[in-house]
């Protein structure tokens, strides 16, 4: 807070130790043992922090009480047909793959896939595994063999044998391509390997670019594609997050010392915010938590928010020094006049925080702890750390001269900086007004984009990997070539036990899969019924006239013995129907699952039901409905609490117009630029919005209070609000820019959500701080300035007059006091508790 | 009064709510395929497709899930006509422009008598077995009783897979285990002609021809069997192959040619009295024949390809691959449509040879 404090008494008195309030003095009267409690805590919490692990964790991301995931997680152990497995595409570039040296690349690669760890080999498949075969039908019923044709040589006949075993073998789409210039290794993985430890994504995504590097050097191009793939490809995106980390820490270093001029405090206050960073780091394995690609977020914030309120601090030490105090006794002061500020604003952003603990999704919770958490230490860090080691160190006499010296006491525009005098004319009629019809047309234009939001992730491929990325690249490779659709949607059929075959549900399932074919968005779909056709036809002899679900329970019963696990469980008390998707856009989901409810009702009875949903797409479709939901119960909750919190602090509905409505279209413009990006709303975005308005209402906070504080003295509009200016708005400029540096970087990260996290949360923080200097005196001047100050004027400053102790202090009350012309020993008498 | 009113008042009501709730209610649950309107659907034309007949200068075609399609421009584009049925059709033949049948499985054969617009179930596979069995206990041939019995108890699992439409009444329709009846009534009556055709192993009956007086009917593991009058006897032929033939033709010179699994075609020049192997270079099974209006027989199989028959030849029309084939048309502008298991294709015999 950039507020000089009237020294003329206490300049020249002799400080004593034992003013202020029972805190400070505590803290300040022990400063070493204070230094030495924290180098102990930070040793500790950095020895902690090392056994920080980062992890991404599929099952974090769901909405675990949505109906539809309870499903999902009920039968997730019989749902063969969607294990983890990995698919690798092999492709010959110079042609096809009757080839005989592609064929001895893939014999190698097929024999070293075989041998990694974790793999099922009984279930593995690939052009040389035994169990690949071709099947034909004679007089005499079927015959086949394996599609490597026995004693191949290599030779152009053995090639011609192997080209007709595979045009017979019904692989071409499955294991080889349409155009036949690849084929598929397809690998079906165990969820622990032979030691019974869990499946390690980082280490095996590692090991298979490995395996990708050394083939593709030897002249084959390698896709893989698979879940596994998908999250070591995303651990090994948050890694790099790292270096976006020392980037932000760098240019938000030069940002404040462009702001001081000083480098020792600078470094102190970057110190103070690294150390907040590091006590996060070190308290989150403490509490048993890890770090996600959603959490990661967090100490950028933490840090971000650290550099603001460090370079507040750090202003007032520097202007109590720059008037000649102690380096002691400045900071002393200092943390007089900006604790309660700082520990009511940290607060206030632990509201937009806490907002997020109510959305059902666990990496969004652990982001709130995460964040609350780190909110939680930088009180300490930068709150009571920062002004304790300034008292050691202090600053530079120049820098503290400067501080002084670019210090406006007087309120005549004049004398202000070029940048106030123009965000002071929005207090004026004609450019309020021009403000206020330009921030309408915005808010027309952004709410009328706003109304295309779409829910759920919008482009093809791995939504968390960014859509050139190798990995969409590789999925993108095999829906060209292999035509089968990465987006499943798989719905369950609970049946009594033994009664999967059962005609009247299979009869039940082969109308609902026809009817689901029908909608836009479906590919195609697989199921029990179907592959009955299919059998059927090929038992008599493949003639086509015999392509039908038959109503006949022993050929049913025979089909289904016959039939591979994942259409039905061991047990054949659950059916998959499996419905391949074009995308998994929203509107695409929830047309299928809305078919699916309505036939569900129609169909369910006690012993047969049609349960939403598994598969990629189905989990998507849950979590869509969640974050739906989730999106306007937090938009309600987070202004709600905004609301409250600044009517506590104003104490005038007029003023929560004037700081609440350039939130609200700084949410609307985020909407709108979503839909421009097209960014859907998603367990990423949903946080988003929340962090920004939390965030961002602090700006108005500071701006208001002591735009306010001068109103009800009686100073016009203009005048107020240029002292709120002078005092705070180089703050509020400095805090909106670290905020959005600490951010933006985010939007080079691999991760696609963490870049639209980025992007988004850099244009919320900037924009709310446009909002504040510019449409805040605008607003306040149609709302404030009349009725509400004049009116007031009278009653507040007999108010001050008597001196009577405010019913309770707010957040503005202890900016209001920073900013106040009370001595200083008034604010330090009043008592903590009534502070809080 | 007034009570006594409002009280006759309410129990027509609650009957009607009753009854709109129990209609509602049974509409609701899914039926099965023969008692199930087909679903309207765009994929008319991807799907397995199977049979196909001109009714004026509208073509139809069936397949998979009830499918009826009607095209007004030979093939190129198809609307879907609704169908009272979800089973899969194999057949269809119109006797003019607004009478025709379709038969598919479930013993269901459809007819209309208005050009296609709409179609009415005439027969299923229940109705069948139990007219066949009261058939058979009026002639009291204890075996025949017992064979109907059975295909009573079967229940309505076994499809139609071909007909021959004799007249706007009269039709003729086999299909699985030997089944072949015959209606002059437009689906009013049946008679069975199992008693006729000696099919002691029930085999399949793929295709039912008819030229003259001469009627041919050809099945599974060879089957083979000739009427030379009418369809009144039959005469079970010695089979050159114990593969299964799926059509047949009746050529105007007396020829009759069967064609079937893996390729076999065989053409026999004296009534069957002996086969001659027609040359097929590809070992792909024939689906469907087709004798064009200039009198060339062409052939379609499984491995995608149409096949025309020149001196006890078969050679490929086409060089690239079709999908796996299922029936051919000859459209009225001359070309040929192919139907296969993913939608009709148009094919010019123009540049065949």
């Amino acid at each position: 807070m950039k507020y000089e404090v009237p020294v003329s008494d206490t300049k020249k008195a002799p400080f004593d130790p034992n003013s202020g309030q029972l805190i400070e003095r505590i803290l300040f009267n022990h400063r070493l043992i204070v230094l030495m409690i924290f180098t102990v805590l930070s040793v500790i919490l950095a020895w902690q922090s090392s056994k920080l692990t980062i992890n991404a964790s599929f099952e974090k991301t769901l909405p675990t009480e949505q109906s539809y995931i309870k499903n999902y997680l009920n039968y997730e152990t019989e749902l063969t047909g969607l294990g983890n497995a990995l698919r690798i595409a092999v492709a010959n570039p110079g042609g096809s793959i009757y080839d005989a040296h592609y064929l001895e690349l893939l014999r190698q690669l097929s024999d070293e896939v075989f041998l990694m760890p974790g793999v099922d080999r009984v279930q593995m498949k690939s052009l040389w595994t035994p169990s690949t075969r071709w099947i034909g039908i004679t007089e005499e019923g079927l015959e086949g063999g394996p599609v490597i044709p026995e004693g191949y040589d290599g030779s152009p006949e053995s090639l011609q044998q192997l080209k007709a075993n595979v045009a017979r073998s019904g692989q071409i789409g499955q294991l080889i391509a349409a155009d036949e210039e690849s084929t598929v290794i397809y690998m079906p993985l165990l969820n622990q390997d032979a030691t019974g430890k869990p499946l390690d994504y980082a280490s095996y995504s590692e090991k298979l670019e490995k395996l990708r590097a050394k083939y593709q050097e030897k002249g084959l191009d390698i896709h893989i594609t698979g879940f596994t793939k998908v999250m070591g490809d995303l651990i090994a995106g948050v890694q790099t997050v790292i270096w976006f980390f020392v980037v932000a820490v760098i240019i938000a270093t030069l940002m404040v010392f462009w702001y001081t001029r000083c480098v020792r405090s600078t470094g102190l206050v970057v110190f103070a915010s690294l150390l907040a960073v590091v006590w996060q780091l070190g308290i989150l394995p403490t509490l048993g938590y890890d770090l996600d690609p959603y959490s990661i977020l967090v100490p950028f914030l933490v840090f971000a928010i650290g550099m603001s309120h460090g370079a507040q601090k750090m202003n007032g030490i520097m202007q109590d020094v720059g008037r000649g105090f102690d380096k002691l006794v400045a900071a002393r002061f200092t943390f007089r006049r900006l604790f309660l500020a700082g520990l009511t604003a940290l607060l206030a952003d632990a509201v937009g925080f806490a907002v997020l603990l109510v959305i059902d999704i666990k990496v969004i919770q652990e982001l709130a702890i995460a964040a609350s958490i780190g909110v939680a230490v930088l009180i300490f860090t930068n709150l009571i750390l920062l002004p304790i080691l300034l008292s050691y160190v202090g600053v530079s006499t120049s820098a503290a001269q400067r501080s002084v010296v670019n210090d406006i006491t007087s309120d005549e525009s004049k004398k202000a900086p070029i940048l106030w005098r123009l965000l002071d004319k929005f207090t004026q009629r004609k450019w309020a007004t021009a403000a206020l019809i330009c921030g309408f047309i915005l808010a027309a234009g952004g709410y009328y984009q706003s109304t295309y939001l779409k829910i759920g992730d919008l482009d093809q491929g791995a939504p968390e990997l960014r859509k050139d990325s190798r990995y969409n690249q590789d999925v993108a490779f095999m829906n060209k070539h292999y035509g089968a659709s990465s987006d499943v949607l798989a719905i369950m059929v609970k049946t009594p036990d033994g009664q999967c075959s059962q005609y009247q549900t299979l009869n039940k399932i082969d109308a609902l899969e026809w009817q689901l074919r029908q909608l836009p968005g479906v590919e195609s779909t697989n199921s029990l019924p179907l592959l009955s056709r299919r059998v059927l036809a090929g038992l008599n002899e493949g003639n086509p006239k015999w392509y039908e679900f038959l109503e006949n329970q022993r050929m049913l019963n025979y089909i289904t013995a016959g039939a591979p696990r994942g259409l039905y469980n061991n047990s054949c008390n659950l059916l998959t129907i499996y419905t391949y998707l074009e995308d998994h856009k929203a509107d695409t989901l929830s047309r299928i699952v809305s078919h699916v409810e309505q036939f569900a009702a129609q169909n369910n009875t006690d012993d047969v039901q049609f349960l939403l949903a598994a598969g990629s797409a189905g989990i998507q479709a849950a979590t869509n409905i969640t974050v739906k939901e989730a999106w306007y119960n937090m938009l309600f909750l987070v202004y709600g609490a905004v609301i409250i919190l600044s009517f506590i602090t104003f104490r005038s509905w007029r003023a929560v117009v004037v700081a609440v409505l350039p939130l609200m279209l700084t949410s609307v413009l985020a909407e709108a630029l979503m839909v421009q990006l097209e960014m859907g709303v998603k367990v990423a975005t949903l946080p988003v919005i929340a962090l920004g308005v939390g965030i961002g209402i602090d700006y108005a906070l500071y701006i208001l209070s002591i735009t306010l504080m001068e109103l009800r003295r009686g100073s016009s509009l203009s005048k107020a609000y240029l002292r709120a200016l002078n005092f705070t708005g180089k703050v509020v400029m400095l805090t909106g820019i670290t905020l959005s540096i600490g951010v933006i970087t985010w939007v080079l990260s691999p991760i696609k959500f963490q870049a639209d996290m980025g992007l988004l949360l850099a244009f919320m923080f900037l924009w709310n701080m446009l909002g504040a200097l510019i449409l805040l005196p605008a607003l306040a001047h149609f709302l404030l300035k009349p009725s509400y100050a004049n009116a007031n004027q009278q009653e507040v400053s007999e108010a001050r007059d008597q001196d009577v102790t405010p019913p309770q202090t707010t957040k503005a009350e202890s900016i209001a006091d920073a900013s106040s012309e009370k001595t200083l020993s008034d604010t330090s008498n009043r008592p903590l508790s009534t502070s809080l | 009064m007034k009570g006594q009113g409002g009280k006759l008042g309410f129990y027509p009501i609650a009957l009607l709510l009753l009854l709109i709730f129990s209609i509602s209610k049974s509409q609701a649950a899914t039926k099965d395929a023969m008692e199930r309107a087909a679903t309207q659907s765009d994929l008319g034309d991807h799907s397995v497709l199977l049979g196909a007949a001109y009714a004026g200068a509208s073509l139809f075609t069936v397949g998979e899930r009830g499918l009826i399609l009607r095209s007004n421009d030979n093939g190129e584009s198809w609307q879907q006509v609704p169908s009272p049925v979800s089973v899969t059709l194999t057949g269809i033949a119109f006797s003019d422009k607004n009478n025709g049948y379709a038969i598919g499985h479930s013993g269901i054969v459809l007819g209309t008598s208005n050009g296609g617009d709409s179609w009415q179930v005439k027969l299923n596979g229940q109705a069948l077995a139990k007219q066949l069995l009261t058939e058979a206990i009026d002639d009291g041939d204890d075996q025949t009783i017992q064979e109907m019995q059975r295909l009573v108890t079967d229940g309505p699992d076994k499809p139609f897979l071909d007909l021959l439409q004799l007249g706007p009444k009269h039709l003729v329709v086999v299909g699985a285990y030997g089944l072949a009846v015959e209606t002059k009534d437009a689906g009013k009556t049946w008679q069975s002609w199992m008693g006729r055709i000696e099919n002691f192993f029930g085999y399949h009956l793929y295709a039912v021809r008819k030229q003259g007086d001469r009627v041919l009917i050809a099945g599974e593991q060879g089957f083979i069997a000739l009427s030379v009058d009418n369809g009144q006897t039959f005469k079970t032929l010695e089979s050159p192959y114990e593969g299964s033939f799926f059509t047949a033709e009746l050529l105007s010179n007396n020829d009759l040619i069967v064609a079937g699994l893996r390729g076999n075609a065989f053409v026999s020049h004296d009534k069957g009295s002996s086969w001659e192997k027609i040359i097929d270079p590809l070992p792909a099974s024939i689906t469907a024949s087709l004798i064009s209006k200039n009198g060339q027989l062409f052939m379609s199989n499984q491995a995608g390809m149409i096949l025309s028959l020149a001196n006890d030849q078969l050679l490929p029309i086409n060089h690239k691959p079709l999908p796996p084939l299922t029936h051919l048309i000859e459209t009225s502008k001359g070309n040929l449509l192919a139907l296969s298991i993913s939608g009709s294709i148009p094919v010019h015999i123009g540049n065949s040879k």
